[in-house]
């Protein structure tokens, strides 16, 4: 999106208002919209329970890599029998 | 470094002999990049295998050139026979009689241009143009039409022919055109023995520059491969990296977090985790397991017979476009691995229904040479202008 709007009269013009002294807070923007963190989808539950469970995935094998997740699955499974 | 010093020539068509038969002349397969040069050099292996005696030259599209010299000699030493400059070059090669056929995996856009021409389209002794994909297309309708004016097209999985034929079947530009299914790197895998596969040791991960998209899902992924180093030492983990940091900024895929800078990130860096830019097929030869996220580089796994394992569940996978198509592409193929299932090794094998419409049968070389004599036949040809 950004790519076309480059193209784009408007978007030549905005670049040469950001390279100006009164183009700070669109330069500011610029660098926000390009930081991966900023963007909305990383904000949303399902997104973030995704990323939390890989995470944990991956730290319970780090911490014990013959055991991980389906161990402490099958022991939990165990314990309700 | 050097301006680099290659063989190649400019495409001169008077150092061909003009007037050799139309069936006896070379095949030209055109390249410009890392992955149209696997294409060519796949496809060169094909045609060999179906008429050792072949003449095949390989040609350089300077003007969209994305190979850095060092790639340049790891994979084509002995360097191209040709090299394409400008849309001169592809209108001499058209009308030049030189060659009998040009196999490309990408429609250049002067190549494009010339075969779209209804005239050229229908003189006589021109070469045929024959396009291929140029491999996993998660957008495939807009190739199709790139492709639309080539003499012969192969596409795959075996349902898109449909999907194509759909497309064009009214079309009322359409000239004479084979269709067909296949891909030089998508042949019937080969099948290692469990011995074969129990003595390798290494595990490869095909890195992309696009996939995972994030800094945070790449850093993850480096973490996850030096957890299976830490927790396999009697293996060698080895990220393979398509191109090394800064290499390769003309590429259509920019890699904007690279690897081996993240590794400084990593808190341990266990001895047996290993960074190598070697060749794909030096990498095959001795996996035991090939990892990869969304590249084509499962393909060429599967097809060396070596255990895959599709990973999609990475972190910040949901900005990642190419998540979605890659799910759709492998849905059946028994292929994508958990998070879970890919530390503790547990791979599967790929589905037979999925293989059989992924891959094409070993005779590639010899229906495309069929192709190329059929179009040698067609009717309505044009002898002189």
């Amino acid at each position: 999106m950004i790519a076309k709007l480059k193209k784009t009269a408007l978007g030549q013009l905005l670049y040469r208002v950001s390279r100006t002294q009164v183009g700070t807070p669109l330069r500011y923007m610029a660098d926000m919209l390009k930081n991966n963190q900023n963007q909305r989808a990383h904000s949303l539950p399902q997104h973030k329970k995704h990323n939390q469970r890989q995470m944990d995935i991956l730290a319970a094998f780090e911490r014990n890599p013959h055991t991980g997740i389906e161990h402490t699955r099958a022991k939990h499974i165990e314990a309700k029998q | 470094m050097n301006a680099p010093h290659l063989p190649a020539q400019p495409y001169a068509p008077t150092q061909q002999p003009a007037d050799i038969a139309f069936l006896e002349r070379p095949i030209l397969l055109l390249f410009s990049d890392d992955s149209t040069l696997f294409f060519a050099r796949r496809m060169r292996t094909c045609l060999q295998a179906a008429d050792p005696n072949l003449t095949i030259h390989l040609g350089w599209v300077v003007s969209e050139n994305a190979l850095s010299y060092r790639q340049m000699v790891q994979l084509l030493p002995e360097g191209p026979d040709f090299a394409f400059q400008d849309k001169a070059d592809f209108h001499t090669l058209l009308h030049a009689r030189s060659h009998r056929a040009i196999l490309t995996s990408r429609v250049y856009r002067h190549l494009g241009d010339e075969i779209s021409q209804k005239v050229t389209s229908v003189t006589a002794e021109r070469p045929c143009v024959i396009g291929f994909l140029g491999g996993l297309d998660f957008t495939p309708k807009n190739g199709y039409k790139r492709r639309r004016f080539c003499d012969a097209v192969y596409i795959f999985p075996s349902p898109e022919l449909a999907v194509f034929e759909d497309m064009f079947r009214d079309w009322p530009d359409r000239m004479w055109q084979e269709v067909e299914f296949g891909h030089p790197s998508f042949t019937t895998p080969q099948t290692l023995s469990p011995q074969e596969l129990a003595a390798r040791r290494d595990i490869y991960f095909f890195t992309q520059a696009l996939s995972p998209s994030t800094q945070r899902g790449r850093l993850h992924m480096l973490r996850v491969m030096a957890a299976i180093a830490q927790a396999n030492p009697d293996r060698n983990v080895w990220i393979k990296l398509r191109h090394l940091p800064g290499e390769n900024q003309q590429h259509l895929h920019l890699e904007k977090y690279d690897y081996p800078g993240l590794a400084d990130q990593l808190d341990h860096m266990p001895d047996n985790l290993k960074f190598t830019a070697c060749t794909m097929d030096e990498a095959l030869e001795t996996a035991a397991l090939g990892i990869t996220c969304t590249s084509t580089a499962a393909i060429d796994v599967i097809r060396t017979g070596v255990p895959c394992m599709v990973h999609l569940d990475f972190v910040d996978n949901y900005v990642d476009p190419l998540v979605t198509p890659m799910r759709k592409l492998f849905a059946d193929s028994r292929l994508i691995t958990s998070l879970d299932e890919m530390l503790h090794l547990r791979a599967q094998a790929p589905d037979a229904d999925w293989l059989e419409t992924m891959f094409c049968t070993n005779d590639l070389g010899t229906r495309v040479l069929q192709n190329i004599e059929n179009f040698s036949q067609r009717p309505f040809q044009l002898t002189s202008r």
